[in-house]
């Protein structure tokens, strides 16, 4: 091959992955373009959110009763404040599961010794596996409580284990340090309320609660984050749940149910065997089997997200930390997948199996190894001289203004509908912020999304640290 | 334009578009925060000025009059009031209401703004009885979207002290109306007051299944023991939804005639079924069917041998026995089952 030949080879080769990347990039931008659109309508349509009176008034007497499922895994001194701010949540009827997952601290102590338990029997079937159980505790001071002590098998299995005890028709999982507004039961119920045939899961909003206000387990007064990378997650957060999950609810294709905060129909969760194991996405597990359950056995359904019932949760304020947490994400996302790989594209599965699955294999399977491609490819044409520099920066410069106008939009969706922060100057933050997280930010969770892929293609198991500062409670 | 040039082109439009879009939202939040202001202020003035009109103070006219025309606020405020006040101090708030026209206010707000606005004021015009507010809460009813129908029958229910159940059924058949458990609740009362029309309904079989659902469970909870022959028929129905919710219905009226049709449920192929029917023996106390729920311990099923031992538990000495001797007996789910279902009531096996 002479020399030109091989200029002109390069050339194409490099045009074509160009062209694949550009093509790939802006279907997913106009995709997420086209999710502000719908969550937009979304919100318009339902805008108006009822006083907590209201919604009181009119689901109270319809409300079924839920059981709170609460796993607990080495939270010995936040634990009974956790639970007391649960047990003060306004629902008419529900109660609460604890699960000691084999804590090494004194977890289960500190919750005998705040609600003064006794250990007690209680009859219940092991319908979704969990480790063994070694003890349960209650009290006929505290009815609504009941504490589960078992071995040590992660969050699923405590979960799992929580189901079983539970007695309600609908189960609310969570996480010990969730909290959850005072009548975010009350809101996330209003699905199974209206449609209570097909609806088997809700969703509610998480929200970062860095900077926050906290007294009592509740959020008092909402601020933004003070810590940098808790701002720039706000604006994440925003975009994930205002945008890109109403969006999909709007589209029937949900495929995530936040962990810190979801609802289900406990006999449907219960039919598909629960929370699964060995796997660290088992939120968005459990959500695509119901899905999978209901489209295979031909049974109309729902799977909704609210944006109204709010669950605050604690961000991770470094790096270190975030970078596990994004690259655990991903590693779920891409489990989740490669589980139920049977669905893409199959008509049974409608949209689940089209849309929801077709995004994860562009942006979750193929999008970080386009990037790992690009991080080599770019430098070498350069090198090589076959780069045509003047459109990548053009194109890089298309690729954040879409991120701008992206973040931008979900901001404007809180504002103009839901208005949780409180003044302007939170607001100019937050605007700050959702430009700045272009710059970086984005490129740091594309990294960490490849380091999710590393981490799942060599089999790696492990959650990782997860260091909690602890809310700055008053 | 060059290719190029319109790819930059429209990266700097859709960045100075975001950068436009974050001023206006600011610049929004500002003047809006002004109002936010105002409206809380608002609410606090209207709050004490309903407080005066309570205690009977008579010229209201120029604290109220600013609010008489703000349908949600003066509802909302309203509603809250109403939920915490009776009788005399309620109709001294409502006939200052009714001086500064406040219904007329709400009646036009029905067609007007925020969907969440239109309800709050359905609700509130329940306080103002009236041929107008009945003809403007029936138009809604007829020809109002689909998510204030419901409010608007309910309305009218408060107002006239009763609604017929056919016509709330005939909506729910027409479609007009989603079987939703707000449904459901409203028509627990409404069956409450018709339970010979809910039967004959029931009977004839025409409605959909879950608007059967809900009119057994209205029919439960009415009281009646003449509906008792039409939900001993529905135990025989096709549908094993059904026949549950039937059972469970005997059970809940707690009427031994049912006994019968429990003890064939006990039989049921459905486990539904057969967990709702011994849950109802041990309502009704069917102290008879004792040795079939003992079997029932080791049913395949686990919430039927649960109910079953909670329905030996009920039915006094001889389930307790029973209970206890399943407990000490070889068949170990059976055992299993007992004993746990007495430790869980602090009982010794």
């Amino acid at each position: 091959m002479t020399g030109a030949e091989i200029a002109f080879f390069l050339t194409r080769f490099s045009e074509t992955i160009a062209g694949f990347v550009i093509a790939a990039g802006l279907t997913q931008n106009l995709f997420h373009l086209w999710q502000l659109v719908v969550a937009a309508h979304a919100l318009r349509r339902d805008r108006g959110i009822p006083a907590s009176g209201l919604v009181w008034r009119r689901y109270a007497a319809a409300a079924p009763p839920i059981t709170l499922l609460v796993p607990a895994y080495n939270e010995e001194l936040t634990i009974a404040e956790s639970l007391r701010s649960l047990m003060a949540l306004r629902y008419p009827s529900f109660e609460i599961v604890v699960v000691n997952d084999g804590s090494k601290d004194a977890t289960l102590q500190a919750v005998i010794d705040a609600f003064e338990l006794q250990p007690i029997q209680r009859s219940y079937e092991l319908a979704a596996p969990c480790a063994r159980i070694r003890g349960l505790y209650g009290s006929p001071n505290q009815p609504r409580l009941t504490v589960v002590d078992k071995e040590n098998g992660g969050k699923a299995d405590a979960l799992n284990a929580a189901m079983n005890l539970a007695r309600a028709p609908l189960v609310c999982c969570m996480d010990a340090d969730s909290l959850l507004e005072s009548d975010a039961l009350l809101r996330a119920v209003r699905p199974f309320v209206d449609d209570p045939q097909r609806v088997v899961a809700v969703g509610g909003t998480i929200r970062i609660a860095n900077g926050c206000q906290i007294e009592a387990g509740q959020v008092v007064r909402v601020a933004a984050p003070r810590n940098f990378l808790a701002l720039l997650q706000t604006v994440e957060y925003l975009r994930a749940f205002l945008m890109a999950r109403l969006a999909w609810s709007e589209m029937k294709s949900l495929l995530i149910i936040s962990g810190a905060f979801g609802l289900f129909r406990r006999d449907i969760a219960l039919e598909v065997g629960g929370y699964s194991h060995g796997t660290v996405g088992e939120d968005m597990e459990l959500v695509v089997k119901l899905h999978r359950h209901c489209l295979e056995a031909g049974r109309p359904y729902r799977v909704v997200f609210l944006p109204e019932p709010v669950c605050w949760t604690e961000a991770p304020e470094t790096l270190g930390v975030l970078g596990r947490q994004r690259a655990r994400w991903h590693r779920g996302a891409l489990e989740t997948f490669v589980r139920h790989r049977k669905m893409l594209f199959q008509p049974r599965y409608g949209r689940v199996g089209g849309l929801a699955f077709g995004y994860i294999l562009l942006v979750d399977v193929v999008g970080p190894l386009i990037e790992a491609a690009g991080y080599i490819l770019i430098p070498a044409f350069w090198l090589l001289g076959v780069l045509h520099t003047d459109f990548l920066y053009a194109f890089l410069a298309v690729s954040f203004a879409f991120g701008v106008v992206l973040s931008v939009g979900a901001l404007a969706l809180e504002e103009t509908e839901l208005r949780r922060f409180p003044d302007v100057r939170s607001l100019v933050v937050l605007m700050l912020a959702a430009i700045v997280e272009n710059f970086g930010y984005r490129q740091l969770n594309n990294w960490w999304r490849l380091r999710g892929t590393w981490q799942f293609l060599t089999k790696q198991q492990s959650w990782g640290a997860m260091t909690r500062r602890g809310f700055s409670r008053a | 334009m060059s290719l190029l040039t319109a790819i930059w082109a429209s990266a700097l439009a859709m960045a100075a578009g975001a950068i436009l879009w974050m001023s206006a939202l600011i610049g929004l939040r500002v003047f809006e925060e002004g109002r936010a202001r105002r409206r809380k202020a608002d609410r606090r003035t209207l709050e004490t000025a309903l407080l005066d009109a309570i205690q009977g103070a008579r010229d209201l006219q120029p604290t109220l009059a600013p609010f008489a025309r703000r349908g949600r606020l003066m509802a909302e405020t309203l509603l809250d009031f109403l939920a915490l006040i009776r009788g005399g101090d309620r109709e001294a708030l409502l006939a200052a209401l009714k001086g500064l026209d406040v219904p007329r206010t709400l009646r036009r707000r029905l067609a007007l703004g925020s969907m969440a606005g239109r309800m709050v004021c359905l609700e509130a015009l329940a306080a103002f009885p009236g041929a107008e507010t009945e003809h403007a809460l029936e138009s809604v009813a007829e020809r109002g979207p689909a998510s204030m129908r419901l409010t608007a029958l309910r309305s009218l229910y408060e107002i006239r002290g009763e609604l017929p159940l056919g016509r709330l059924l005939r909506e729910l058949d027409r479609g007009r109306l989603r079987p939703t458990a707000r449904v459901g609740e409203f028509l627990r009362i409404l069956v409450a007051q018709a339970p010979a029309t809910a039967a004959a309904e029931l009977r004839h079989g025409l409605l959909p299944e879950p608007v059967q659902l809900m009119l057994i469970d209205g029919l439960a909870s009415a009281g009646d023991y003449s509906v008792l022959p039409t939900l001993m028929d529905q135990t025989t129905a096709p549908s094993p939804r059904v026949r549950a919710a039937a059972i469970q219905a005997l059970g809940g009226l707690h009427h031994p005639a049912a006994g019968p049709a429990v003890a064939a449920a006990l039989r049921d192929a459905e486990w539904p079924v057969r967990a709702a029917a011994a849950e109802a023996a041990g309502a009704i106390g069917l102290a008879a069917l004792a040795p079939t729920l003992e079997d029932m311990l080791d049913d395949e099923v686990w919430r039927v041998r649960f109910l079953a031992a909670a329905a030996l538990l009920r039915l006094g000495p001889d389930g307790l026995g029973r209970l206890k001797g399943a407990a000490a007996g070889s068949n170990a789910k059976s055992a299993e089952t007992a004993a746990l279902a007495l430790a869980e009531k602090g009982l010794a096996a």
